[in-house]
C-alpha cells in the first residue's frame, strides 16, 4: 500500500470516527439552528469526500509506472530514534510532577543529548545540569512561571 | 511633554522591548503573558513610563516570536507561524542571518507604519471597529481560510484535507453558543479547546526534531551562520511585501480580536501573488519573511487604535495594556487625549523609541542567538526539546499539554512523510473557532436567515474578496500546471 493510499484510508476512517462522536453529542433545549454537532458533521462529510478522492487518485497513481523515486517513508516512520525521542518527552511529562522542574529538565537534557550523541560522558552531564539551572532561572526565577517543585517541597 | 520625561521614555522603551523579545522568543509565552508578567513591576512607576514600557513589550514580543520561528522552526507567537515557512527554509540554506536581518528590518518598518496610522488615524479608523458584526467576523474568517488554496503547495487536495483537519481540531472544547462539551473525552484540560500554539509547536518544532534525529551523520557542530543585513537589491525587493504587510496589518489591527495571525497569513499570500518570484515562496523567499513580519509588527501598533479611539481592547495584549492604564487611574478612550495628553503623546513617543530600540536590541541578540543554534546537534536538539516542553507547560501549567504537543509532533512528522502541507492545518486551527462561533451567532441574530451574510455590506465585501483570492489561487495553479505540461512536451 502506498503512503498516499494509506493516508486517504486513514482520513476516511478519521472522518467516520469523528462523525460518530459528533452524532452522539446530545441535543439541548439551548440548541440554535445549527447546533453543536452541525459544523462537526459537515466537516466530517467534507473530509470523507476529500479522502475518497485521495484514495481514488492514489489507486490510479499505483497503476501508472512510477515517475519519481519512491521516498523511504515507511522506513523513516519505523526509525527507533523517533520512538526513543518521543519516549524521552513522555517520560519527562510523567516524572515532572514528582521530580520537579529543574531535575526533570536536566534529565531530559542528559537523556536526549546522550542518546543522540551515541553515549554519555561527563561533559554531557555537566551541560545538562547547567542547562537545567538556566531553564529554571529563566522560566521560574526571571519570568515567574510556576513549574512543579516535586518531592523536594513535600516536607514543607 | 517635558524633556526629562522624554529622556526617561527611551530607557523604558528599550527595557520593554528587551523583555518583550525574551518573552516572544520563548514558545508558550505569548505577548500578553509577557506584558502581564511585567504589569506588577510597573505599579510604582510614573504612569507614562509604565504605559510606554508595557506597549514596548508588546512591540518586542511580536518581533521576538520570529527568532525561534527562523532558527528552530518553532513560532514563538501565533503570529509568527507564517514566518516559519520561508524563514526556516532560509536557515536551512545557511541564510539564517539574512532571514533574521529581514525580519528585524521589516518588523521595524511595520511598527513605524502602524505607529503613523495610530497617530494620524486613531479616531476615524477606530469607527471601523464598530462596523464588525458577527457576519463580518465570519466573513473575515472565511477570507483567512481562502488562503489555504494558495498555501497548499503542490497538492491542493492534501492542503484542503489538512485545512479540514485544522477546523476539526478547533471544534474540540466547549461549544461557543450552547456551552455543550464536544470531543473532550471527559478531560477537563480540553474544555477550553486545544490552544493553537500547542498545535503549531507540535507540527513545526517537534516534527522537525523528529526529522533531524533520523537524519544520518548529524552529530557534529552545525555551520555558524553570519549576520547579513539586507542589500540594496533586497531592500528594493521587499518594499512591496512590506507595503502589503503594513496595509493588511493596519486593517487587522482595527478588528477587535484579530491578533496578527490572519494578517500574517493574508500578507504572505498577497506577497506571493504580487511577487515576480512566486516560485521561491516556501523555499526561502526573502519576501515570504518580510510580508508576515511587517504585518504582525504593524498590528502591534494598530491594535491600540480601538483602545485609544473607543476604549475597546482589540487584542489580549491591548487588554493587558488597558489594565495598565486602569491600574494607574487612566481611562483609555477618546477622553484620554483631552484629560491626559501627556500620557497619549508619551505613548506615541515611546512606541517610536521602541521600534528604533528593537533594531538595536534585535541586532545585539542576533549574535548570541546564532551562536546558540550552531552548537553540536545533540546539545542543540536537547535544548530545543527542553525549551519546547518548558514553554508548553507554561501555557496553562498542564502536563497534559506536553503529551498533546508530542502527539501533534508525531502527526506532523507523518504528514511530512506523506507530503501533506501543515500550514493549512494551522490556519484551520487558528480560524476555526472564529468562523464557527460567528457563523452561528449570525444565524441566531437573524433567526436562521443566511441572507444576513449578504445584507451586511462589510461581510459581503469580505466574502467577495475571499472568492477572488480562491479564484486567483486556482487560476495560478492551473496556469502553472499548463506551463509544466508544455515544458514536458517541448523537452
Amino acid at each position: 500500500m502506498s503512503l498516499d493510499l494509506a493516508f486517504g484510508v486513514a482520513m476516511l476512517a478519521l472522518a467516520g470516527g469523528y462523525y460518530t462522536i459528533a452524532a452522539a453529542i446530545p441535543a439541548s433545549f439551548l440548541d440554535d439552528v445549527v447546533g453543536p454537532a452541525g459544523l462537526p458533521k459537515t466537516y466530517s462529510f467534507i473530509l470523507a469526500g476529500l479522502a475518497a478522492v485521495q484514495v481514488v487518485r492514489a489507486l490510479v497513481m499505483m497503476r501508472r509506472p512510477p515517475t519519481r523515486a519512491v521516498q523511504p517513508a515507511g522506513r523513516a516512520l519505523g526509525d527507533s530514534r523517533i520512538a526513543v525521542t518521543l519516549g524521552i518527552g513522555i517520560t519527562y511529562g510523567v516524572v515532572l510532577p514528582w521530580l520537579g522542574y529543574p531535575a526533570s529538565i536536566a534529565l531530559l537534557l542528559v537523556a536526549t543529548a546522550g542518546y543522540l550523541a551515541g553515549g554519555f560522558n561527563r561533559r554531557i552531564v555537566v551541560v545538562a545540569v547547567a542547562g537545567g539551572a538556566v531553564f529554571w532561572l529563566v522560566f521560574v526565577w526571571l519570568l515567574g512561571i510556576p513549574q512543579p517543585e516535586g518531592i523536594w517541597t513535600s516536607g514543607r | 511633554m517635558t524633556l526629562e520625561l522624554l529622556i526617561r521614555i527611551v530607557p523604558a522603551a528599550t527595557g520593554g522591548v528587551a523583555w518583550g523579545i525574551l518573552g516572544g522568543a520563548l514558545p508558550g509565552i505569548s505577548p500578553s503573558i509577557t506584558m502581564a508578567l511585567l504589569l506588577p513591576f510597573t505599579y510604582g512607576m510614573d504612569p507614562t513610563i509604565a504605559i510606554v514600557m508595557l506597549a514596548s513589550t508588546y512591540v518586542g514580543a511580536e518581533y521576538g516570536g520570529s527568532i525561534p520561528a527562523i532558527l528552530l522552526r518553532t513560532p514563538g507567537t501565533n503570529a509568527a507561524a507564517a514566518t516559519v515557512v520561508d524563514g526556516y527554509a532560509m536557515k536551512q540554506q545557511g541564510r539564517a542571518g539574512e532571514a533574521l536581518g529581514i525580519s528585524l528590518y521589516s518588523g521595524c518598518v511595520g511598527g513605524l507604519f502602524g505607529l503613523a496610522a495610530l497617530v494620524l488615524l486613531a479616531e476615524p479608523l477606530s469607527r471601523i471597529a464598530l462596523a464588525f458584526t458577527p457576519p463580518a467576523y465570519f466573513a473575515l474568517g472565511i477570507l483567512g481560510l481562502s488562503v489555504i488554496a494558495s498555501l497548499s503547495q503542490a497538492s491542493l487536495l492534501k492542503g484542503l484535507i489538512a485545512g479540514v483537519l485544522g477546523l476539526m481540531i478547533a471544534t474540540v472544547g466547549t461549544d461557543p453558543v450552547t456551552g455543550q462539551t464536544r470531543f473532550t473525552f471527559d478531560r477537563p484540560e480540553l474544555l477550553s479547546g486545544i490552544p493553537a500554539l500547542l498545535v503549531m509547536v507540535g507540527l513545526f518544532a517537534v516534527s522537525e526534531l523528529l526529522v533531524q534525529v533520523t537524519e544520518p551523520g548529524w552529530e557534529g557542530a552545525t555551520e555558524r551562520p553570519r549576520i547579513v543585513f539586507p542589500s540594496r537589491a533586497t531592500w528594493r525587493r521587499i518594499a512591496l511585501p512590506q507595503l502589503i504587510g503594513s496595509l493588511i496589518g493596519t486593517l487587522e489591527g482595527l478588528v477587535p480580536g484579530g491578533g496578527g495571525s490572519v494578517s500574517a497569513f493574508l500578507s504572505y499570500n498577497e506577497a506571493r501573488r504580487w511577487s515576480r518570484h512566486p516560485e521561491e515562496f516556501g523555499h526561502g523567499s526573502v519576501e515570504g519573511v518580510a510580508a508576515p513580519e511587517t504585518a504582525n509588527n504593524t498590528v502591534a501598533c494598530t491594535a491600540l487604535i480601538p483602545m485609544l479611539g473607543l476604549g475597546i481592547p482589540g487584542s489580549n495584549s491591548a487588554a493587558v495594556l488597558m489594565g495598565g492604564f486602569l491600574m494607574h487611574g487612566l481611562l483609555p478612550g477618546p477622553m484620554l487625549f483631552a484629560k491626559d495628553p501627556n500620557v497619549a503623546s508619551g505613548l506615541y513617543a515611546g512606541l517610536l523609541a521602541a521600534n528604533v530600540a528593537m533594531l538595536v536590541v534585535g541586532y545585539l541578540i542576533m549574535r548570541p542567538c546564532m551562536w546558540l543554534v550552531s552548537r553540536p546537534k545533540p546539545y542543540l536538539t536537547a535544548f530545543i526539546y527542553a525549551l519546547v516542553v518548558s514553554g508548553v507547560f507554561a501555557v496553562e501549567g498542564s502536563v497534559f499539554h506536553v503529551f498533546v504537543v508530542l502527539g501533534f509532533g508525531m502527526l506532523g512528522y507523518v504528514l511530512r512523510m506523506a507530503h501533506v502541507p501543515v500550514l493549512p492545518m494551522v490556519l484551520g486551527v487558528v480560524l476555526g473557532f472564529m468562523v464557527e462561533s460567528n457563523y452561528r451567532r449570525s444565524l441566531v441574530l437573524s433567526s436562521g436567515d443566511h441572507m444576513t451574510f449578504v445584507e451586511d455590506r462589510l461581510a459581503a465585501g469580505l466574502l467577495v474578496a475571499a472568492t477572488l483570492v480562491v479564484a486567483a489561487s486556482l487560476a495560478r495553479q492551473v496556469a502553472s500546471r499548463a506551463n509544466r505540461r508544455l515544458e514536458n512536451l517541448t523537452t
